[in-house]
């Protein structure tokens, strides 16, 4: 009878066991394949969707909203959302543009646009974890006022005549690859060093896991949750002057619904809406997967109001293949 | 009226993936009696309650309702058939009104308008309420209402469905000893009305006052069922663990040294006030009282989670304020919470991150963190507080309670506290898991850690702690030695009445 | 809770900031009342002999629509004291927009301006100006019952889609591909254009759309979509945008693969990037629709009418700019962004 539940027991933690790594791949691995589909389905629609320029292209494309998908990869981890980054990343284009309109050396402007960035999410960051307000709402109001004052400081337009310097920001190529894409590609490391191997991205997953227990285990809820809104805000800043250098103007209406697009990137790649799970690699996924489907979309041409249906749509398959493989 | 079978399940067997989960189970249950059931976590009552309300199939075995074979197709079969079960976790729909939840999914609909029939079903709703004594609308708002009430609302919505047989888990979990009395009689009520009654508990003192037979399961097999004037809680307790009760609470002295704490004149407006005590080095005291006294408040005060109005605290000689709960725990003092799934863990994180977050910076070199520090040091203290777990890496939620409790204190004893405050360490978790936990709270009192700890329960107050203090109505209304200390002595105190 | 008191202060901070930037913008309005004589008062005064007349816009943040309010502006500044001039923001919204002129209506206003949001949600602001007998003037866009109306001061967007495409004919002699790039769908100037082209194509039997897809107004979308249109190897002639904006992103686009001189890209609205790219012949040609024009006449009708003279429409034909004629409306296009910088 002993011997007999001992092996019962055992033969219970094998089973459990590999029924846990089971999930934990196809969790992992689900919208991978979701990705590969797609692709799979496009190269065989497009003959020229795996050719390396083409390949370029959607990096490059997916460079900006990718940037600031991985600030919000953090924020949605931490329980919140970000509503304002679509303004604050035309206000930094315009910030920058402006800078280097009045010959500031380059280097400075990148870095004051950057910090801009970073103010409007510190005041983000402040306004939802000192006044207890939902960060849907801070993060509205930040919406409107940075464009506001996107607008203001451009008086409307867009601006240009900014010195060629800028525009090789933009038009750099190294190893085949554009400078935007490093960019992307070092933010993405960052990032996931930044979640994974530091005390504050185990924080963060904490707080956005549960945030009593993560108050009563001792963490400085504030401090964490006001860094994570800047560090948002510098990777939204960063993305705005990459904006910047790719269109050769500072727009205040720039970037209209790019909240959407970064939200949608983030939740496609597995982040929890509800916050304490994610990886940057899954907002990463997100990000190609919304890519290579506009992407896709143009070399077929298909015509314009059935390209936002097809998107819907394949979007929404993408995370249903997801969660069913999890289950 | 009791004698004959209501309820008869023979020879149940049920395996889930080729984990036996119930192993050749009987249980017969008569009419119009109150029938314990008991057993540790993991015995397998929920499976075989799960069979009887037909959430789960048996692989063999049948279930018999008076005396006539019945299987289930799905759970609404066995609704119908007139058994219905109060969860231990209520979810209810906070929003609606008592009626509306009650009739939730089968609302009864005027044929005229095709609308709901509110006045028929606000009427139904107020005679199942007068019929349970309760004082409250059919209109009101379920938001409003307390634990205890909407426990007894759950009861009103097993009656409402007829039910013949009504299984309760764990219904007085948070309920204060007032309204366990009040849902005493209300059992007793559905008893004379021919109700039977399938009462699932760890406590003792309960099942003695209110059950009529209890059997009892152990690793999913049946160890016996027996009349309760017939056995006397050792050999209750000896059937459910396969040991004796002696073993659940080691005899340690501890040896006490210098006050580590001081709390002088505590206050914070309408929850206590005049709160003064002293706590030891290696010293546990137990902080009795009743639900509501005070007690959990007190001790978020002390650590910051709370704002105190007046009074000051006096840490290892030095005053000090805790404004945020970081503060104590920079300052080595640490709360494990009365609720440990919300304020306790991180649920869907692993057991290693759950362990190592409040001390997740011990383990970085120049800023990360090294993932294999952090690995062995959270196998060291799984190792030593027993923990049974398959990896690390699996989540908190798939531990049973016992085990997450352990999860919890393995994350506070890694920051190295020198206090340690534990808010009802114990609940609902069973007795093999509770020695367990007991053994560890006197090994760190031996180590020299000082100890505080709020308990409802009166077996573990009197067992563990060195003094108590009693509160009633946010006020120490005693103190207690070990050497003095007794139930009723407690009781008395904490009724507001004094001990001579 | 431990932090109500912080939370206190954090909203008298909040406050505060509030009434300062109030303050601040309080200044800057003063600021611009000075430069505008009597403009932007919150309320219409109506005296005797001051002429109210009230402006809806339909957003302050469109490029356009900032020059037709310089327009109406300056054209208010020649009037001086004898004319009150009240302009608000719609904010893109047309119910918004319909309470602007109710609110005009039951100030007294003697003539208003709209520059509707929407062709058929605006509609309903010209009906309640009607029947309240005061004159009303569209601008830049008509509505649904544009019969109704005073007057339109305007230009025809299914002209300015003309005038492009016929261009584009012209320069490859009747046939190749275009490949178009819309503004927001369903606007009314997308749909207009739109129209436009295609009676020059259907009278071009050998030129055919490739592709075509919104790149709603954008300069990064309209580069995306000209890059991923590129790559496939399909030849395209010439690229027609709905907007300037647009037509820049198409540029960088044709310039990172080096197809500057194979594809001609056109655009409408002369920003000054546009017209550089003209001037060093990098870009092919834009539309010069004249805003501040618009603007001023609509304000000249609006006084007139209010005056009980009878108006008329105004249509101000589009223009096409191309290197031959860029000198005369790089200065032309000086002046409009000198005056839209003043009023804003």
């Amino acid at each position: 009878m002993k011997a007999n539940t001992h092996l019962e027991s055992q033969t219970k933690n094998i089973w459990s066991q590999s029924r846990l790594k089971i999930k934990g791949y196809a969790g992992k691995y689900g919208i991978l394949i979701g990705f590969i589909a797609i692709c799979i389905f496009l190269s065989f629609a497009s003959p020229v969707f795996l050719t390396s320029a083409n390949l370029i292209n959607i990096l490059k494309q997916v460079s900006i909203i990718g940037i600031v998908s991985m600030g919000m990869t953090m924020i949605i981890i931490s329980g919140g959302i970000d509503l304002s980054v679509g303004s604050i990343l035309a206000l930094t284009s315009v910030v920058v543009a402006v800078c280097a309109q009045n010959s500031i050396p380059l280097i400075l402007c990148i870095l004051i646009a950057i910090a801009v960035g970073g103010l409007a999410g510190m005041i983000n960051g402040y306004v939802t974890a000192k006044g207890a307000i939902s960060p849907f709402i801070v993060t509205l109001g930040m919406m409107t006022v940075a464009r506001g004052i996107a607008l203001i400081i451009s008086n409307g337009m867009p601006v240009s005549g900014l010195p060629e310097t800028f525009f090789t920001l933009g038009s750099t190529v190294f190893l085949g690859l554009p400078l935007p894409v490093y960019i992307f590609f070092l933010m993405i490391f960052v990032t996931t060093i930044l979640l994974k191997k530091t005390r504050f991205g185990r924080h963060l997953y904490a707080i956005g896991g549960n945030e009593q227990a993560a108050l009563v285990s001792g963490i400085n809820i504030t401090k964490v949750k006001v860094w994570v809104y800047v560090i948002g805000g510098l990777l939204t800043g960063l993305a705005g002057v990459v904006l910047a250098a790719r269109v050769g103007a500072g727009q205040p209406n720039a970037a209209v619904g790019y909240e959407l697009d970064a939200i949608a990137a983030v939740v496609i790649g597995g982040v929890s809406f509800s916050g304490g799970i994610g990886h940057p690699l899954g907002a990463l996924l997100g990000t190609l997967i919304i890519g290579v489907i506009n992407n896709g979309l143009d070399l077929m041409n298909v015509p314009t109001y059935y390209q936002q249906i097809i998107k819907g749509l394949i979007i929404v398959a993408a995370v249903l293949l997801d969660k069913n493989r999890a289950k | 009226m009791t004698g004959q079978n209501i309820l008869q399940m023979q020879n149940i067997h049920k395996a889930f993936g080729g984990v036996i989960a119930l192993d050749n189970v009987s249980f017969n249950v008569k009419k119009g009696s109150v029938h314990a059931l008991m057993g540790e976590n993991g015995a397998g009552k929920s499976t075989l309650m799960k069979i009887l309300l037909g959430i789960n199939k048996p692989d063999q075995g049948t279930i018999c309702i008076d005396n006539k074979e019945v299987t289930w197709d799905k759970p609404s079969d066995a609704l119908a058939a007139g058994i219905s079960m109060i969860h231990q976790e209520l979810n209810p729909v906070p929003h609606l009104s008592i009626a509306e939840n009650i009739f939730l999914g089968r609302e009864p609909i005027n044929k005229r308008t095709g609308f709901i029939d509110y006045k028929r079903m606000n009427e139904e709703t107020s005679h199942l309420l007068k019929e349970l004594d309760l004082q409250v609308a059919p209109t009101e708002l379920v938001a409003n209402l307390s634990v205890a009430k909407i426990q007894l609302i759950e009861i009103a919505k097993a009656i409402s469905y007829q039910a013949q047989i009504v299984v309760m888990d764990e219904p007085t979990s948070a309920i204060s000893n007032k309204e366990v009395d009040k849902l005493f009689q209300i059992i007793q009520k559905l008893k004379t009305n021919g109700v039977t009654v399938i009462y699932i508990s760890h406590k003792m003192e309960e099942v003695f006052s209110i059950c009529d037979d209890v059997t009892v399961l152990r690793d999913g097999s049946f160890i016996g069922t027996e009349s309760i004037r017939e056995i006397n809680m050792n050999q209750l307790v000896s059937m459910m663990v396969g040991r004796k009760i002696e073993d659940v609470f080691p005899q340690v002295t501890h040896n006490t040294g210098e006050v580590i704490l001081k709390a002088n004149n505590l206050e914070s407006k309408g929850l206590f006030q005049n709160i003064s005590f002293q706590l030891k080095k290696g010293e546990i005291l137990g902080f009795a009282g009743l639900m509501g006294a005070g007690r959990t408040e007190i001790m978020e005060a002390i650590f910051g989670l709370r704002k105190l109005d007046k009074g000051e605290l006096i840490y290892k000689g030095k005053k000090v304020i805790f404004k945020h709960p970081q503060d104590a725990v920079k300052n080595k003092i640490i709360l494990v919470p009365e609720d440990r799934k919300n304020s306790g863990l991180v649920l869907n994180h692993s057991i290693r991150q759950n362990i190592s977050l409040t001390t997740i910076g011990n383990y970085t070199q120049k800023g990360l963190i090294k993932a294999k520090k952090e690995r062995s040091v959270v196998e060291r203290i799984i190792e030593k507080l027993r923990i049974k777990v398959s990896n690390m890496e699996q989540s908190a939620s798939s531990l049973s309670g016992g085990n997450q409790q352990k999860v919890v204190l393995a994350k506070c004893l890694l920051s190295d506290p020198e206090i340690i405050i534990l808010d009802e360490p114990t609940r609902g978790i069973d007795i093999k898991a509770k020695s367990e936990i007991y053994k560890i709270i006197n090994e760190l009192a031996q180590q020299g850690k000082g100890i505080i700890m709020i308990s409802s329960e009166m077996p573990e107050i009197l067992g563990l702690s060195d003094r108590i203090l009693v509160l009633h109505q946010g006020q120490i209304t005693g103190e207690l030695l070990k050497k003095d200390a007794t139930q009723e002595k407690i009781l008395q105190l904490a009724m507001g009445r004094n001990v001579s | 809770m431990g932090f109500l008191i912080k939370k206190w202060n954090l909203s008298s901070l909040f406050v505060i900031s509030l009434l300062v930037l109030l303050f601040i913008s309080g200044c800057a309005n003063q600021q611009s009342e000075e430069a505008t004589a009597s403009n932007k008062s919150e309320n219409l005064s109506d005296s005797e002999d001051t002429i109210s007349i009230g402006v809806s816009i339909q957003g302050f943040k469109g490029m356009f629509t900032n020059y037709i309010r310089a327009g109406i502006m300056e054209e208010a500044k020649k009037h001086g004291k004898s004319v009150n001039v009240v302009v608000v923001d719609a904010e893109d919204r047309a119910d918004k927009q319909i309470g602007q002129i109710e609110n005009f209506i039951s100030q007294g206003a003697d003539a208003i301006i709209l520059n509707p949001v929407d062709r058929i949600a605006s509609a309903p602001a010209v009906d309640a100006a009607v029947k309240a007998g005061i004159p009303i003037i569209t601008v830049n866009t008509q509505t649904d019952n544009q019969s109704k109306a005073s007057a339109f001061v305007g230009s025809d967007d299914f002209e300015a889609g003309k005038i492009q495409m016929d261009f584009i004919a012209k320069e490859l002699g009747g046939k190749g591909n275009v490949a178009i790039l819309h503004g927001a769908m369903g606007h009314s100037a997308q749909i207009g254009r739109y129209e436009g082209y295609k009676s020059i194509l259907e009278e071009n039997p050998n030129m055919q759309i490739i592709f075509e897809n919104t790149a709603e107004w954008q300069t990064d979308k309209a580069l995306s979509i000209v890059e991923n249109w590129l790559v496939t190897g399909k030849n395209i002639d010439a690229i027609a945008a709905n907007s300037d904006t647009m037509a820049l992103g198409a540029k960088s686009a044709i310039d990172a693969v080096g197809k500057s001189n194979d594809i001609l890209v056109l655009g409408m609205d002369a920003i000054p990037n546009m017209l550089k790219g003209i001037e060093n012949g990098q870009i092919s040609g834009t539309i010069w629709q004249d805003g501040i024009g618009q603007g001023k006449y609509s304000l000249d009708l609006a006084v007139k009418a209010a005056k009980g003279e009878t108006i008329d429409d105004y249509l101000i034909p589009y223009e096409l700019i191309t290197k031959e004629n860029i000198d005369k409306y790089k200065k032309m296009a000086e002046e409009r962004d000198e005056l839209s910088e003043k009023y804003n």
